[in-house]
């Protein structure tokens, strides 16, 4: 390369801030977008099943509701016998079961999905 | 038999995929190549038909990191064309919008791999960094980095607002910048040229007769995209020209690359200044007819391909994939006749391999039957050496 093509670059380099960011004392920043960690509201969800049917990663079991919450869904009140328990390990985040869900109980948030050293690691309604 | 062998590959999970090269070699000189590529079978395509058509786009989602998008389009592409379905303008052009983010992103990732590979690390550091800005763009359309779950049958699952239009219109003048840059370094850069020129020919008659696709098929002469021949999505509505180069050599390939960044660029603005209105997706029919389907598509590293065949069932009966880069190793088998050892990994790079783990090479001797094992990273640092050793090279 000739030397003045590397002075120049030098030169710009020096003037810019660096593209790296000083981890973990500054965060990674994520679109507004970005599917993350799964929530399920609780106070919204039926236990209808239907997430558990639609996820392509089969990550969403459903598992007895032991409280048996009472929840409201159109206009009907309700004990809930179920509800859907998500292993993240599992989950692709693909939010196909946000978008089957009909009472919209279930969100794709935009927080790390976590990791772990088991084998599973659950999330289930809130 | 005269010479000796060397051979690269296959294991190394941990890279990129397996593939295993005979290199028969005299001296210095590549004498010919057998190529081994069965090492990496995933069952994907049987998978694909104990899933549903939705589930599915997940799973063909997953056969490449690079091309997620290429391939969910190319999927749903294949089964809205048994459903008869008209897709939505809008979704057609976020469709291609999303597509030629990620050619740039390829793209981008190629030139620094190559760059590294050569010993021009400025180079993977510059592209790397400027990919991030891209990946970046699509995470904000998406959702994703790199899974973008942007498809779904009949259309795409999110819109381009004006608020994330605005955005990402303002940083493809950086990348536009870039690619100018890059464009640049290709015409200008001596080493660059002296290491690609003249390495892994690659005539336009053989590239015919081979069948390469893509880049490489373009970097051979070869007036070859799907993009044009047979177009899809919003092609026919952006205008765009087809990038070819007549050397016919490592650097025709990288030319053609280059140049499609500043291309695929500009298909990129003129899709979200021209977005159409209207809805992102049509509603599909519940039952399928069984029919068969062939599907193409301009992956970055070229022709991707799909048959599917579906049953009364609703369900896929046969699926067959057919990536770029199966379609490409023909034609390195070819491009390596007559180029010396240190091309090895410059030539492979250049067909940009979504290729398959060639992270340890073993020596065998032919005459002496002494055995010795290089890993891809000797290699490379030999190659390195050697063009050094000829006053090619990027001092350290
Ligand atoms: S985001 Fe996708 S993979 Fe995860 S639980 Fe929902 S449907 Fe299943
Ligand atoms: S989260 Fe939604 S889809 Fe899943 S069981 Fe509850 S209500 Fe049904």
């Amino acid at each position: 390369m000739a030397l003045g093509v590397i002075v120049k670059e030098l030169f710009e380099s020096l003037a810019k801030k660096p593209a790296t960011i000083k981890y973990p004392f500054e965060k990674v920043p994520v679109a507004e977008r970005f599917r993350g960690r799964i929530h399920f509201d609780s106070k919204k969800c039926i236990g209808c099943s239907k997430c558990s049917i639609v996820c392509p990663a089969k990550a969403i079991e459903m598992v007895p509701d032991e409280k048996h919450t009472e929840v409201d869904f159109a206009g009907r009140k309700m004990a809930r016998q179920r509800i859907p328990r998500c292993d993240l390990l599992v989950c692709i985040r693909c939010e196909l079961c946000a978008e089957a869900c009909p009472t919209k109980a279930i969100e794709l948030t935009n927080k790390f999905s976590g990791c772990s050293g088991k084998r599973e690691m659950f999330v289930t309604v809130e | 038999m005269h010479g000796s062998e060397l051979i690269v590959g296959p294991q190394h999970p941990a890279l990129k995929e397996p593939a295993s090269f005979r290199v028969h070699v005299d001296g210095e000189k590549i004498l010919s190549l057998d190529l081994d590529i069965s090492y990496n079978h995933r069952g994907i395509e049987k998978g694909m038909e104990q899933r549903t058509f939705e589930k599915n786009i997940y799973l063909v989602e997953r056969i490449c990191g690079i091309c997620s998008h290429s391939h969910t389009t190319n999927f749903c592409k294949g089964i809205e064309e048994i459903m008869n379905l008209t897709i939505p303008r809008r979704a057609q052009y976020i469709r291609v919008i999303m597509a030629e983010l990620e050619r740039i992103h390829s793209h981008l990732l190629w030139l620094g791999v190559e760059g590294h590979g050569m010993g021009f690390d400025t180079l993977f550091m510059y592209t790397w960094r400027d990919r991030e800005t891209v990946l970046d763009l699509m995470e904000t359309i998406s959702g994703g980095r790199i899974s973008h779950a942007m498809n779904r049958l009949g259309g795409v699952r999110r819109d381009v607002d004006d608020a994330t239009a605005k955005k990402v219109l303002q940083e493809l003048k950086f990348l536009e910048g870039r690619a100018d840059y890059y464009i640049n370094l290709v015409k200008t850069e001596k080493t660059l040229a002296k290491r690609m020129k003249g390495v892994g020919i690659l005539s336009k008659k053989m590239a015919l007769e081979l069948a390469a696709v893509g880049p490489t098929a373009r970097g051979s002469g070869v007036k070859r995209d799907i993009r044009k021949d047979d177009p899809y999505a919003a092609y026919g509505e952006i205008p765009f020209k087809m990038i070819t180069s007549d050397s016919c050599d490592v650097y025709g390939r990288n030319y053609v690359r280059v140049y499609e960044l500043k291309e695929s660029l500009d298909m990129v603005r003129y899709a979200l200044e021209n977005l159409p209105k209207g809805d992102l997706y049509a509603p599909i029919p519940d039952t399928v007819k069984a029919a068969e389907v062939v599907s193409r598509y301009e992956a970055p590293r070229g022709e991707l391909f799909y048959y599917i065949r579906t049953n009364a069932n609703n369900m896929i009966e046969r699926a067959h994939v057919r990536t770029p880069t199966f379609a490409n190793w023909l034609s390195v088998v070819e491009a390596m006749k007559g180029m010396h050892i240190a091309d090895i990994p410059i030539i492979i790079a250049a067909i940009d391999p979504c290729m398959s783990c060639t992270s340890r090479t073993t020596i065998v001797d032919a005459n002496d039957r002494k055995l010795g094992a290089l890993s891809w990273e000797e290699l490379e640092a030999y190659s390195i050496k050697w063009y050094k050793g000829r006053g090619i090279g990027w001092e350290k």
